[in-house]
């Protein structure tokens, strides 16, 4: 069996077509795995598995201190120790702010009363469809909660190595980006030909560098127009342009009503198979 | 209720005197106003907490506690910030247009501050 690599799909900023373009992919090829770890707002199942809401779950779960106010003698040490304020004393009381909490669990060492103990609390999570010829997989960050990075990292518990891997990470450059796109053999970064896309663009592209990973740029909405924006940035920069999906009504009508336009548009299976292989060759090289 | 000395806590956005302007946020005031309400005097602490990335209210809401605060007037309480007064027993009011600390303390002792509710912020 030919060598598979996994892939993660990228962008400055959201709305730029990630999903499009990995739920395009998916579709377009054979044995994939596609995993959505954009937690905060996952949208790929739309396209891919519309009921998995009502489908079952695995739960993420994190600790969270909890007190015991018969042990606590109010010293102090928790909350003087909490860099996040997720703890306060009041009145001689612990009070616990559950969704600053950074489940570190060092309120519960630095206790000399061992009044402090965890509780489990259900911080996301995963779901799954295996749809034929591809494996889905979800993670979601619940409502409430801030913490992006465990969600993904349990989610990626769930790669394949067997199936081409396409990892739809979350937009931006910060944690949950970083741990999305962490251990993919190439990344592609979704843009758009304006001087937002451009900017946002840059930003990813820096992050992508200082993590020495591999990547190559498409152009969504593109329009004759503007894309040398985009064009001549990447030119400048060394950097491949592996495909353009251009600025159609159309495509934008088919999103609009949650079908992925590789299925109605001729030539788009071939031409997101071809991306795929020259991906592959990049990844391998 | 015998209403002793009283210390009403204003956020700042700088250390100054009653001329100095209110701060428009609880949590990330640079500075709190503390004036004790028997003998007008102000002093200024500097808050802390508000360069934290996190939790900058709940952290207020300590300094406040631990500096003694009996009331706290401000524009905007996230909900934790007001969670955590309230635990402490702090009074909590909210501001309308007082620019001016010598304004909200004025409007203070005129009785024209109304108490306030859990802030916004907690629906994001």
């Amino acid at each position: 069996m030919a060598e598979e690599i996994s892939l993660s799909i990228l962008s400055g900023k959201g709305g730029t077509g990630k999903t499009t373009l990995a739920v395009n992919l998916a579709l377009a090829l054979e044995n994939v795995q596609l995993l959505d770890a954009d937690v905060e707002e996952p949208n790929d199942y739309i396209f891919i598995s519309p009921e998995i809401e009502s489908k079952e779950f695995e739960s993420v779960m994190r600790l969270i201190p909890e007190v015991n106010d018969d042990k606590c003698t109010a010293c102090r040490k928790c909350v003087d120790f909490c860099e996040y304020n997720a703890l306060a004393m009041m009145l001689d009381k612990v009070l616990i702010f559950e969704e600053v909490c950074h489940s570190c669990g060092g309120c519960k060492i630095v206790c000399p009363e061992a009044a402090i103990t965890e509780k489990e609390k259900e911080l996301g999570k995963l779901r799954h469809d295996a749809l034929p010829n591809l494996d889905f997989w979800q993670g979601e960050l619940n409502t409430k909660e801030e913490k992006a990075v465990p969600v993904i990292e349990k989610l990626k518990t769930k790669v394949d190595r067997d199936k081409k891997v396409i990892i739809d990470s979350p937009p931006g450059t910060t944690c949950p980006t970083i741990e999305a796109i962490t251990d993919t053999n190439f990344t592609i970064v979704v843009t758009e030909p304006s001087p937002f896309g451009l900017h946002d663009l840059k930003m990813v592209i820096e992050m992508l560098n200082d993590l020495e990973q591999p990547f190559a740029v498409v152009i969504n909405r593109a329009e004759a127009d503007s894309d040398y924006l985009i064009e001549n940035y990447c030119q400048e920069e060394g950097i491949k342009v592996m495909l353009k999906i251009p600025f159609s009504r159309q495509i934008a009508e088919l999103y609009s009503e949650g079908i992925p336009f590789v299925q109605k548009l001729a030539d788009w299976e071939e031409k997101l198979q071809q991306l795929y292989q020259e991906i592959r060759e990049e990844a391998l090289k | 209720m015998g209403v002793l000395k009283m210390r009403l806590v204003i956020p700042a956005v700088a250390e100054g005197t009653m001329e100095t302007e209110v701060h428009d946020n609880f949590g990330r005031a640079t500075y709190f106003a503390f004036i004790n309400t028997d003998t007008d005097q102000i002093e200024f602490v500097k808050n802390t907490a508000a360069q934290k990335n996190s939790g900058a209210g709940v952290g207020a809401a300590q300094l406040c506690a631990d500096q003694g605060a009996d009331i706290v007037a401000a524009y905007h309480f996230g909900p934790k910030a007001y969670q955590a007064l309230s635990a402490a027993g702090i009074k909590v009011l909210d501001l309308n247009e007082q620019k001016l600390i010598k304004e909200v303390y004025s409007d203070y002792q005129a009785g024209k501050l109304a108490e306030a509710e859990a802030g916004p912020g907690g629906n994001h």
